[in-house]
């Protein structure tokens, strides 16, 4: 069944005084997929500056810039459309880095020893699912006990973290099962913040598979980037000349239109 | 040549005068010191300079259709010929840079390669260097201060002139320049090759900018000057990947240019050396450029590679364990003659932690015969010794053409017991003459 979604969100980004000379990277809109159709999109920004609208390796969406001149604010608001169907999903080519541990996700050995003791099936779905029951039950959701840079390891061993750090220890130890995954960026339906997860890659082609809501995404799910581990797609990364705090304030919501029609 | 021996005081003295130094990280501090020249050159004979030139060339076209190949089609990944686990486990790809052809297709623009002579008379390359490699200044410097000394010696010698490297270097930036200006980019003067920097960009007629100097707009990069901005179109960098763009790569770099990736990535801005080309001079990778040679030229290759060995083929991790005494085994992700141990200087209890360690982390090593290298007469306190020495040679690939520069950089070992040559482990070096005839 498809399904029709409306996006908005709104992101503030504060200064405490004021920054310039500040260039961004933003991976915040949603990229046009056979099985996620973009149907309209508007991204707004304030200040306005130009942007450069480019493809990264990963293939994902970025819009590139530079504010610079002096501010305090700097605002992005996404607003759009999206048809999601998954049956529309199609077999496609995996990249062999997916295959690898990378930055964020290098399996420690205390890992794998709680791994080897894991009674896993053999066969790669089951098996996918049962690696994310594990991860979920491995760790408590606990905002605020892991950062952005908090690597797989360290989240393991705290037995804490976000759906970030769930989404990391699950791609760490998928990888080390043979199962290639990556990490997915994105927003599920509902209200609030941001939300990573994984997709792993299963009969030739990639399905979606939440560790810390523990379910295989649905078509309330809205992906934008992708990539190794979240150092390769971020919502925003920027950098900045000035002596200044940055606070963050997120506004998401993705509403779902009921019985859409499936002929787009 | 004598004549030089004379002027040996002077001629350092001068070297010394202009900044020709190089920074060392010992213990963890960091210590800038001289390079010490010694004035007896090695001479390479016109017949020996033209082998190696045919077979240099050779190399590096052979790692620039790699370099193009891994980060476009990664045919030879499909045929079999390189395993896919050596190129994607190696810390010198970027998956950042999949699908981006640099202007005009090159790769690897300046490619520095290391060769030692056997005694048999046989060349043979022990390392290749696609990213930065450094050391072209110090021939280039000290054939000027020797000429001074003594202008006859070079002509009565009948020694190549090796000043056209500025020329060279202009004419590979100029080929691949997508309009603008050129520049040399530094991280700073407090860099051990600012020297280098400052030297090449003057005799290349190149901008010297560093990161303060150059932004982003619009997806151009461009340089800031009083005369108003100009446009960038060349930037030969002398920044390490990691530190280029902190939104593409290390996030917490301050010394790069943020957003340089997307200037790249749409083909505004020529990098000299492409990013992403360590992947194609990791010490496992070596293996199996002869095997790229036949791949993507279908020619023999010329020079030869140092008897290598990989722990994870099976007949050459036993070979490995029954001779690791006298191998010399080397970490694939260290440079510098960092990560280098002989088998021959470890206690058997060392060699079994080394067989250990090889065994638990096969990816990280190579290991390979000890060459037994000419060494080369210096002079050390006005007595002539033998010391080991090797050849730094360097390939101008601009598009279309391929050019070794007739000269080089020979750097020998102070100590009489010691192999490692490279200039962060102590040594000095010496001006390299290729003979006309």
């Amino acid at each position: 069944m498809s399904r029709l979604l409306h996006f908005r969100y709104d992101i503030l980004l504060e200064f405490s005084r004021p920054v310039v000379r500040h260039s961004f990277v933003l991976r915040c809109l949603p990229p046009d997929l056979p099985w996620q159709r973009i149907l309209d999109v508007t991204l707004a920004l304030d200040p306005t500056v130009p942007v450069a609208l480019q493809r990264d390796s990963f293939g994902n969406l970025i819009q590139a810039g530079c504010i610079e001149a002096p501010h305090t604010n700097f605002r992005y608001r996404v607003q759009g459309t999206a048809l999601r169907d998954d049956s529309r999903r199609s077999a496609g080519p995996c990249h062999p880095v997916f295959r690898q541990p990378s930055a964020y996700t290098v399996p420690r050995p205390e890992m794998l020893c709680w791994l080897d003791g894991l009674q896993l099936p053999a066969q790669p779905r089951p098996r996918a699912w049962a690696l994310a029951q594990a991860v979920h039950d491995r760790l408590s959701y606990t905002p605020g006990a892991t950062g952005v840079a908090t690597t797989a390891a360290q989240a393991f061993a705290a037995g804490q973290g976000v759906c970030q750090d769930f989404a990391h220890v699950y791609l760490a130890l998928a990888r080390r099962l043979g199962l290639p995954a990556r990490y997915v960026n994105g927003l599920p339906e509902g209200e609030g913040a941001s939300h990573a997860w994984c997709e792993v890659w299963l009969d030739q082609g990639w399905t979606g598979i939440d560790p810390t809501r523990l379910q295989w995404t649905d078509e309330g799910y809205l992906r934008f980037g992708v990539g190794r581990d979240f150092g390769d797609c971020p919502i925003e990364r920027g950098i900045f000349v000035g002596n200044a705090d940055q606070t963050q304030t997120v506004h998401m919501r993705v509403e779902a239109e009921q019985e859409s029609c499936k002929t787009i | 040549m004598n004549d030089l021996i004379r002027h040996e005081r002077q001629i350092n003295q001068q070297l010394a005068r202009y900044g020709v130094k190089f920074g060392i990280y010992k213990n963890g501090e960091f210590h800038e010191r001289l390079f010490p020249f010694d004035p007896i050159p090695r001479v390479i004979t016109a017949e020996e300079w033209t082998v190696l030139q045919q077979g240099l060339s050779q190399r590096v076209r052979a790692l620039n259709c790699f370099l193009r190949d891994i980060y476009g089609g990664k045919k030879i990944l499909a045929d079999g010929i390189v395993p896919e686990d050596f190129v994607y486990r190696s810390p010198g790809y970027l998956p950042q840079c999949e699908g981006i052809l640099p202007a005009k297709g090159v790769y690897s623009h300046i490619s520095g390669i290391d060769l030692v002579k056997g005694k048999d008379g046989t060349w043979y390359v022990l390392e290749d260097n696609l990213r930065i490699p450094s050391g072209a200044s110090y021939p280039l410097i000290a054939r000027e201060l020797c000429r001074r000394c003594s202008p006859e010696t070079f002509h009565q010698n009948h020694v190549v002139d090796n000043r056209q490297y500025g020329q060279l270097l202009r004419r590979t930036m100029d080929s691949v320049n997508t309009g603008g200006i050129n520049v040399v980019f530094t991280p700073g003067r407090y860099n051990a090759a600012y020297f280098e920097h400052s030297y090449l960009a003057e005799k290349a007629g190149a901008v010297l900018a560093e990161s303060s100097d150059l932004y982003v707009r619009d997806s151009q990069v461009f340089y800031r000057s009083i005369q108003g901005d100009r446009r960038v179109g060349a930037i030969y960098r002398r920044v390490s990947d990691e530190y280029m763009d902190p939104l593409c790569f290390e996030p917490s770099s301050l010394i790069g240019i943020p957003n340089l990736m997307t200037a790249y990535r749409a083909g505004n801005v020529a990098v000299l050396n492409a990013f992403g080309n360590g992947v194609a001079d990791d010490k496992g990778i070596y293996y199996f450029v002869p095997k790229m040679i036949r791949y993507y030229l279908g020619e023999e290759p010329i020079l030869h590679n140092a008897p290598t060995y990989l722990p994870i083929d099976d007949t050459d991790k036993q070979y490995i364990l029954d001779h690791l005494d006298t191998l010399v085994v080397k970490d694939v992700a260290e440079a510098g003659g960092y990560g280098v141990v002989f088998g021959s200087k470890l206690s058997r209890e060392e060699l079994a932690s080394l067989r250990d360690t090889i065994l638990a982390q096969p990816r990280r090593f190579i290991a390979q015969e000890v060459i037994d290298f000419q060494d080369l007469p210096i002079l050390e306190e006005g007595v002539r010794v033998e010391r080991k020495a090797d050849l730094r040679a360097f390939v101008l690939s601009g598009a279309g053409e391929t050019v070794v520069w007739p000269s080089g950089l020979t750097r020998f070992s102070r100590n009489s017991d010691s192999f490692i040559v490279n200039s962060s482990q102590g040594g000095g070096f010496k001006d390299t003459w290729i003979l006309s005839r």
